[in-house]
This record gives C-alpha cells, structure tokens and sequence, in this order.
C-alpha cells in the first residue's frame, strides 16, 4: 500500500489522432501519478495536448494504448468520480442558479422517473438539494444570484456557480479546463484566490489545465509542463518536459511575481514555449520550399 | 426622432412611432378596400363582389345564427371541425416530429435510418401526394389529418434535430460527469437546452399546417372552414368570405402570439446571445 492514495495515475498514456490522410500524435508515452487532495496545474503552449489530456481522464476520450486511473479505477468512460469546469457553457441555462448547484445531486440521486412514481420523495429530496445549494452559495457570497438565470450573470459570477456546482458534489479529482481564460485580469485574480481558499478548506484533488504560466505557479502546489520535444517536429507528441513543486501561496496572501518569477524563468528555458528563432526557421524553410514548388 | 436617426442601420425607434407605423398598412388596406367598395356601390348597389360594412354584416349574422335550410350554427359547425382536425393534426406531428429529431440528433445510428429518407421524401410537394392519399385512406378526417401530417412532419423533425444539435457538447459531456443516464441526458439536458427552439418551429409549423388544412377541407369535406368559402364562393359570398379569412388569420394569429409571449416569459434565456 503506498503511504498516499493516488487520486489520479496515468501509465504510459499515448494519444494518436487518424484520419484517411496523417496521422498525428499527440501524446507520447505520458507518466503521471497525482496523490489526493494535490493541486496540479498542467501548461503548455496552445496546441500542445492539454485539453486532449483533461478529455481523456474524463473519459470523453479513449487513449490509444496506455491506462487511466481515478481513486484506484480505471476510466472506461464519464463518471461521477471527476468534476469538470469548463471555460464556457458551464452551466444549464434554463435553470436558476439555485438549481443549478442542486443538478448535480439531483442528476445524481433522483431516478428519471421518481418525478412521477414517487413524488412525495421526489419533492423532499428536490427540497434538501436546494437548501443544501442555497446554503452553500451562501458561503460563496452568491445569495443574492440565486434566484436569477445565468444569462443574467457576468462571466465571473457565471463561473463561480459552475465551481460550486461541482465542489457540492464532492468529486475524486476536479479537472478545469483554462477556467478563467474569458475573464478580465481583476476578475481572474479574485477566482484565483477563491479557488486557493476552497482547497484550503476542502483539500480536494485539482488537476487545473491553463497556458497562463503565471497563473499556474500562483494557484498550484505542482506545476507540470507539457510540451513537444521538437517544434519543427509535429509528429512528436507531447510529453511532461518539467514536473516542479511551486511555491505554495495562501489565499490570503497577496500575490507577487517576484516570489515566483525565478521559477517561471526556468520553466520558460526549460522548453514551455519552444524557441522562437527555431519557429522563424521553419516557417522561412516552409516558405522556402513553397515558393521553389510555384 | 430625426430623420438622420431613422436612416441609420439597427437603431432602435420609439414604441409610440412604432405602433403607428404597426397600424398604418391596416388602416391603409381597410380604407383602400372601403373606397372600391364604395365606388363600385355608387355604380350598382346590390354588387357582391367588394361588399360594403352592411353586406358584410349581414353575411356575419347569416354565419352565426341558426340557419333555416341545414339547421345548425355555420360558424360553429365549421370552427369546431376545422380546429379539432388542428389540433389533432398538430398535436400528432408535433409529438412523433420532436422524439424523431430529438432521437436523430443523439444518436447517430437513428440518423443514419432516418435522415436521408426524410430529405427526400421532403422534396415531394404533400399536395402531390393528396390523390394517394384519397385513394387509399378516402376523403375523411384520417385524410386531412394525415395530409397535415405529412405537409409539415418533415420540416419540423428537420428543425427539430439541428436545434437538438446545437446543444453545446460540454453541457452534454459535464451533464455524464454529474451522472446524468443517457435517458436523462437526452430528456433533461438534450430536449430541454433545444425547447425553446422547438416551440419556435412550432409556430412556424402552425402556419404550413393552416396551409394544408385550408386545402384539404376544399377539395373535399363536408364542414370546415375551407370548406365553406369554396362553398361560398358559388353564389359570390364575398362577404363571407371575407368573414371566414378574418377569422382564419385571427386563430392563427392568435396562436402564433401565445407561443411567442411564451417563449418571451418562460424562454427568455434563449433569446440572449
């Protein structure tokens, strides 16, 4: 028995994407093990895999070779063990904000037809689930939108609910995907520190995807980058090019680039962006080769 | 208002300007017809073709008091039997358009089975259709409802499934993650994300489905309100005529307003963008 359950194990995880006329992979033999209640944030420059790799561990995806595993079980498809926040359409527009967060449950405990053959029960679980949201946005400081739709709420107020919806549930491992990339830079910080003070509280397992570098060291515990070896090279797929501890940042301290920019430096060197006169260098190469064909 | 602001692309006007500018056509159709009318009595008095406000309310009488020779309410006779075959019509298309499409949309295999024949068999003008339609089923009610049926089932199970497409995939993907069945997943995410558009398409089908109604009840009925103009229209009943097509765009109005104010109040969410 390791002495830390894993929340999260990945074990040689390749991803390779065919049509009729290339063949592109992906990911290349990735290697992963996430102990519970760790928050990991994975970066990469766009393009790289990163959403790919949330995908597969939701199970919206099926790896080519290699294993997956959540609380010990492999993933076969989409289960309640993992949450998900997305950046947009994170939430159920026809429902108010307060029945949003009691979906979840509800999808959960509530049978498709209980509605109608026992809605005596129907209506006292449907009861607890909305007090239990209300009580819970309460904590959140979202009391006063939770009567209103979400077409009526800003963005970030928007993706507040949506963390909530998933937090209530209580799911193995949180998977968001770039969260608070539509968000303007004021809005942003404040989720950040929203999203340290619940794993604070909760000390759930995060796996927080972004290709904000800043952002990454600020929230996470451990830093992951995930990059492709060769730029020039597509057919490489990604891999982890650096698995680093971050500093560890309390909600309530206010953040400073200088207690973390030694680290962004050396992620930066250790290939997150792949060198730019290397990219000038293909393009004229591509450039080249195209005009010579005319 | 200026004039310079009426001229610019997407500006709003104000509401008092634009219900004039909503009652100016009527009132201009109205007067233009009670004009020709006029003139056209100047010359003859007892002409039939553009009758004046009297004429016309005699016809409207004639409709809804008992009639000596058949013995019944016209009107009611008609309107009952043109909107039950309605809303039987439209109720049956509605329920087999929207499980249809909403089907086809999830899952890929009943789309396979259903879509191309659908867009074919779309392309036949139902109208084409009526002559096997009375020989094989006769000239009664099944009749007019299966001609309803059939002039507007393919073009809302269309709409239907691209508004069920439409769903965004992550709402579908994080509703498995919440552990949402795949039942719950079509009913309670899939059908309702894509309600508002239905019942938008349902307005839309009303209209094609007044259509075939109006068309059937001419060709061969024994009450209704299509058939009643055709009968009408024998003895020059222009004035009850006109009667009949006020009520005819009144209904249809009136339901078309319903639905909207419905998705106005209770759909409000689907309108934002």
């Amino acid at each position: 028995m390791p002495e830390s359950p894993l929340a999260l194990e990945i074990k040689d995880l390749t991803l390779v994407f065919e049509d009729q006329k290339t063949t592109k992979v992906v990911l290349n033999d990735l290697n992963l093990q996430v102990k519970q209640g760790e928050f990991v944030a994975i970066v990469g420059p766009s393009g790289c895999g990163k959403s790919s790799l949330l995908n597969l561990i939701a199970g919206f995806m099926q790896p080519t070779s290699g294993q997956i595993l959540v609380d010990g079980e492999s993933v076969e498809g989409p289960s309640r063990n993992t949450g998900i926040v997305f950046q947009d359409y994170t939430l159920f527009p026809w429902l108010t904000v307060v029945d949003n967060v009691a979906y979840g449950m509800e999808l959960e405990e509530i049978d498709f037809l209980m509605k109608w053959i026992r809605p005596f029960r129907f209506r006292q679980l449907h009861r607890s689930f909305r007090e239990k949201a209300s009580h819970y946005l309460q904590e959140m400081g979202l009391k006063e939108a939770e009567n209103k739709k979400p077409h009526q709420l800003s963005g970030g107020m928007k993706q507040r609910v949506a963390i909530a919806q998933e937090i209530i549930r209580k799911p193995s491992i949180l998977l968001m995907d770039e969260p608070f990339g539509a968000l303007d830079p004021q809005t942003r910080e404040v989720l950040q520190i929203l999203i340290l003070k619940i794993h604070e509280q909760e000390r759930n397992t995060v796996f927080f995807v972004t290709h904000d570098l800043e952002e990454a060291v600020y929230v996470a515990e451990r830093v992951i980058v995930l990059s492709q070896y060769k730029p020039n090279d597509n057919n490489q797929g990604a891999t982890i090019v650096k698995d680093v501890c971050a500093p560890v940042f309390k909600s309530t301290e206010v953040k400073r680039t200088e207690d973390f920019g030694g680290l962004i430096q050396d992620i930066r060197i250790s290939g997150f962006a792949p060198d730019q006169r290397d990219i000038v260098k293909s393009f004229d190469r591509n450039y080249q080769n195209k005009a010579d064909k005319r | 208002m200026s004039a310079r602001k009426l001229c610019r692309v997407g500006e709003e006007i104000d509401s008092r300007l634009a219900s004039i500018l909503v009652l100016l056509p009527i009132v201009f159709v109205i007067s233009l017809y009670l004009y020709g009318s006029h003139k056209r009595h100047q010359e003859n008095p007892k002409d039939r073709m553009m009758p004046n406000l009297r004429q016309i309310q005699t016809g409207i009488v004639k409709t809804v008091e008992v009639n000596r020779r058949t013995g019944d309410r016209w009107l009611w006779k008609d309107l009952k039997y043109s909107l039950r075959l309605m809303v039987i019509s439209v109720a049956i298309t509605v329920i087999c358009a929207v499980l249809v499409g909403l089907y086809m949309a999830c899952f890929s295999a009943i789309e396979a089975l259903h879509m191309k024949f659908v867009r074919f068999v779309s392309f036949i003008p139902p109208l084409a259709l009526l002559p096997l339609i009375f020989i094989f089923v006769g000239t009664d009610a099944p009749a007019k409802v299966l001609l309803i049926f059939l002039g507007t089932y393919f073009i809302l199970v269309m709409d239907v499934f691209l508004a069920c497409k439409d769903v965004p995939k992550k709402l579908i993907r994080k509703a498995y993650t919440m552990g949402a069945s795949t039942v719950e997943v079509v009913f309670k995410v899939v059908l309702m994300f894509a309600w508002p558009r239905i019942l938008n398409s349902i307005r839309f089908t009303l209209r094609q489905a007044w259509i075939f109604l109006i068309a059937a009840e001419m060709i061969a009925s024994e009450a209704g309100l299509g058939y009643r103009i055709i009968l009408v229209q024998r003895q020059i009943g222009v004035n009850i005529i006109l009667w009949y097509l006020f009520i005819i765009g009144t209904i249809g109005f009136t339901c078309d307003f319903i639905l909207l104010k419905v998705i106005q109040k209770y759909y409000a969410w689907s309108l934002e963008k």
